[in-house]
């Protein structure tokens, strides 16, 4: 009686394969997160003589504005935050607790700006609002949008959506039995709603105000074209480096817009910890009775929204058809026939490199998220730390540690520096908390006795991860493949540090075309850039249900 | 020798001792049943074995080879787990396929060996279906099926039955008794449900707190419980407080009771638990001081069908209570009811006495 023959017969031991996965989801993350934040902050504090000090950060605050930046970001941040948690829980509620018609429409319609890249929404106002507007060349008004009501209402708009998903998952689970109590004790409509709905979605709302925060303060394109005089930090550290070629600052600046940014997202984890427990085994769903009140105003908050969010959108689309906004307004297609900035070969250049992000993105993300998640240790520990912290880190200050980590020769990454790859490599780290998050969700969904009973009947780790977990798993791959390109094609911050003339990207362009004053040409390549994100949408979402997979999202 | 040993097995998680030093010896084709509470180690025990986790200290032999170096996908032991965890992107046959390929087994073997398994466990005509297309005991079997597949050492069960309902378990019970036994294939059971052990189990091992209670046949374990836990864990079992007497006797209040069964030598007069099953109280027949006889008060009538549970508050020990059982056709004739005086007997050889 021998048990020992082994039938699983891998030429590798399994400590061995759990080593060289350890080492493939370790080394990235460290070479491509940490190494580059390492390097902005030692850049920060190395002063001329090459010894460190606070000689940068002194020069900094010692300008006063300078410091009127800081109030600025967190002016127009703190603004553009209140106002759109506001609008995405009226526009939340709408949908999750009344009555009112047409729900997925107004839903897919609120989601637009998520298609576009944060610039868009600026160019819309532009278009409608800014010198040569709509409104100002048709009323003789002289409406000045450029400054902080630009990148207010242009942030408003594109964080909406990302708020309107969080807040609807709040508002979507409710237990019917509170609001029944509730009812019987007397309470009226708005008694009810703060003392049951709103508690019992605090810490959605505490979430989503800490992630919209981040985004808008954190935004780079959106105050780029619309931000005038007005600057924040995200447009100075571009000043300081790309117009000044004043690095140390540059470092200075992002270093200090690490900070909010990183509180918030510290926070946000901390209290999305918490939300779980709201909902117990016994809970009733809450059944939605018409109301005829309540769906009217509902239902008026939630066509202005999506009729904003038509106008400014449409707009672009719009204008790219017209020969010259606003003083020719005939139909052409010549903006599509771009002819500076390399015509079309940025569009190109973006979905090889949304391409390479979505595959390298899902690969690193699984991997990541499978050592962290079955090597449970202390180091998986820290890589799990390093795996959230890019949510953490503004583009702005990635694409700046990348120049500081890699535009050295001496540096074995500089051979990619400058290549579409490192763009691709770039982007998936940006995003990479995001994807770690829901290829971790996905993989908890998989019980760990899977394992085990695989194991049990003699499958080796490799073997489990190809006929199990990965036949499994493979919608949320797709998802999280579509995730990381539709990022990778409207994504600005980061890598407006890292394109070169060559590999020049769609959503650079787009600011580039805007910053020389071809506005109908940037309308046209924003339009193109839309297009090809829903496009590739549809049809993932077409293979999802192809295949019979309904409970996928891909908008997440 | 001993077809599956486990030598001084110890396994903590943290502070909290989950297996303490047990040694266990398994007899090739039995089926033995891990029995307790929650928490009293018998699923870490059956996953030490499994190689599903690994021991602090001490060893596990498969007859004479020492396991500790052998992975568990490399022992062939088959295991069905308490959830199933059929895999859900897999047929039936694919499921029950799945450890013959992890073997290399050839295609047309594989074949004719899911047919016959799934013959065995009365599947044949759900070959093709998902798991989430079968009802409960219907994936349990077919966990069975992909478990026996391989031709396993050795069979084990985690909690196989206690995810189904009540019908269902009944019948699953008696099927894989009957399989185990008609492969002859040494197997470990893990269950908090005793009927479930007393009815399955070749011996049954009684565990607490990490520790072995008692190892015996179910008859031993329920009609000589080696502990109090047992006792007390197996079956209905009432304890009266008692004191050591002379000569093989307690005292109950003023009353001596002679006991044949002791688990402890106590001094004069130290605290005893006295332990007697209700079905063993007998009613008296005989003069008022025949031995062992204790003079009691009906306090409750519960009728059960064919029987009837009475419990008596008894004269002698403070009112001490002891639950009776009594067969419809003794209460007629005896015309019991409630708040009527009732003399009983302890039979001396039905008495155990454990420590206080």
């Amino acid at each position: 009686m021998t048990a020992s023959r082994t039938w699983s017969g891998a030429r590798l031991s399994e400590s061995q394969i759990k080593f060289i996965f350890t080492l493939l989801a370790a080394v990235p993350l460290l070479v491509f997160v940490l190494y580059p934040l390492w390097a902005i902050l030692q850049k920060s504090f190395i002063v001329a003589d090459g010894a460190w000090g606070l000689d940068n950060y002194a020069l900094y605050f010692n300008e006063p504005k300078f410091v009127a930046i800081i109030g600025n970001s967190f002016a127009v941040s703190i603004s553009a935050t209140l106002v759109t948690i506001v609008l995405a829980y009226v526009f939340a509620y709408a949908m999750h607790r009344s009555a009112i018609p047409f729900k997925r429409l107004w839903m897919l319609i609120a989601m637009l700006p998520l298609f576009a890249p944060s610039l868009v929404q600026a160019l819309g106002f532009q278009l409608v609002l800014g010198r040569n507007g709509l409104v100002n060349r048709t009323f003789g008004t002289e409406i000045d949008i450029y400054g902080f009501w630009g990148i207010f209402l242009s942030n408003t708009l594109y964080a909406l959506p990302h708020a309107i998903l969080m807040l609807s998952a709040a508002l979507a689970v409710a237990d019917a039995r509170l609001y029944e109590s509730a009812r019987m004790l007397g309470g009226s409509g708005w008694r009810i709603f703060w003392t049951v709905t709103l508690p019992a979605t605090r810490y959605g709302v505490m979430s989503a105000v800490f992630v919209v925060f981040t985004i808008v303060i954190t935004d780079f394109g959106n105050p780029m074209v619309i931000g005038g005089d007005y600057g924040v930090l995200a447009t100075e550290i571009y000043n300081q480096v790309s117009g000044q070629a004043n690095f140390s600052l540059g470092a200075v600046i992002g270093m200090i817009l690490l900070v909010p940014a990183a509180v918030a997202v510290i926070i946000e984890r901390q209290v999305s910890r918490r939300q779980t427990a709201a909902i117990t085994e016994g809970s009733v769903p809450l059944a939605i009775k018409p109301s005829r009140g309540l769906d009217a105003a509902m239902l008026t908050c939630v066509a202005f929204v999506c009729l904003a969010i038509l106008l400014i959108i449409g707009v672009v689309v719009f204008a790219s058809f017209v020969r010259l906004w606003p003083y020719n307004m005939s139909l052409t297609l010549n903006n599509y026939d771009v002819d500076v900035q390399g015509g079309y070969s940025p569009l190109w250049t973006s979905i090889w490199m949304s391409s390479l992000t979505a595959i390298i993105g899902v690969v690193m993300v699984v991997i990541a998220a499978y050592v962290i998640q079955k090597l449970a240790n202390s180091f998986t520990r820290f890589l799990y730390f390093l795996s959230i912290l890019p949510a953490a880190v503004p583009g702005m200050v990635l694409g700046l540690g990348y120049i500081f980590a890699f535009n050295d020769p001496v540096n074995p990454i500089y051979l990619i520096y400058g290549t579409v790859l490192m763009l691709a490599i770039n982007t998936v780290y940006h995003y990479h908390a995001q994807g770690f998050l829901i290829a971790t969700t996905s993989l908890k969904q998989i019980s760990s006795t899977f394992d085990e009973a695989s194991a049990m009947l003699g499958g080796s780790f490799l073997h489990t991860m190809r006929k199990i977990t990965l036949p499994i798993i493979w919608p949320t791959l797709i998802s999280l493949g579509v995730f990381f390109f539709m990022r990778a094609m409207v994504t600005l911050a980061a890598v407006i540090f890292l394109v070169t003339p060559g590999n020049n990207l769609a959503a650079v362009s787009v600011l580039l075309l805007d910053d020389s004053g071809e506005t109908t040409q940037a309308a046209a390549f924003s339009t193109l850039i839309m297009a090809v994100v829903i496009a590739v949408l549809l049809v993932f979402q077409g293979l999802l249900r192809l295949f019979g997979i309904r409970n996928v999202s891909l908008v997440s | 020798m001993n077809f599956l040993s486990l030598h001084d097995v110890t396994k903590t998680f943290g502070r909290v001792t989950a297996v303490d030093s047990i040694s266990l010896e398994v007899e090739e084709g039995e089926l033995i049943c891990f029995l307790g509470p929650s928490g009293c180690g018998k699923t870490t025990l059956l996953r030490l074995v499994a190689g599903l986790e690994e021991p602090d200290t001490g060893q596990i032999f498969l007859v004479d080879e020492d396991l500790a170096k052998t992975a568990e996908r490399d022992r062939n032991f088959g295991m069905v787990f308490q959830s199933y965890s059929l895999f859900p992107n897999m047929s039936v046959a694919k499921n029950v396929a799945y450890g013959l390929e992890c073997r290399k087994w050839k295609r047309e073997h594989i074949r004719t060996r899911v047919v016959e398994m799934l013959n065995l466990v009365h599947l044949e005509d759900q070959v093709d279906k998902l798991p989430n297309q079968l009802s409960g005991g219907q994936q349990q079997r077919v966990a069975l099926a992909r478990a026996l597949a391989p031709k396993p050492h050795v069979l084990l069960l985690d909690e196989p039955l206690s995810a189904l309902d009540a019908k269902v378990r009944m019948v699953l019970r008696g099927e894989i008794r009957k399989l185990q036994q008609e492969l002859g294939i040494t197997t470990i059971m893990v269950t908090h449900d005793q009927e479930e052990a007393l009815t399955m189990a070749d011996r049954v091992v009684v565990m607490n707190r990490g520790v072995i209670e008692q190892v015996g046949t179910p008859v031993e374990i329920y009609s000589d419980p080696a502990t109090s836990f047992v006792a007390d864990f197996i079956g209905t079992m009432n304890f009266l407080d008692a004191r050591a007497g002379d000569d093989n006797t307690v005292r109950l209040g003023e009353i001596d009771i002679r006991c044949a069964n002791w688990h402890l030598h106590p001094r004069p007069d130290q605290p005893v638990r006295l332990a007697v099953r209700p079905e063993d109280v007998r009613l008296m027949d005989g003069p008022d001081d025949a031995p062992n006889s204790v003079k009691a008060r009906v306090e409750w009538v519960e009728f059960l069908g064919s029987t009837y549970r009475i419990d008596l508050a008894l004269d002698a020990g403070e009112g001490q209570k002891l639950k009776t059982e009594f067969s419809a056709n003794v209460m007629r004739e005896r015309n019991i009811s409630k708040g009527m005086h009732l003399p009983v007997v302890l039979p001396a050889e039905l008495l155990w006495v454990y420590e206080a």
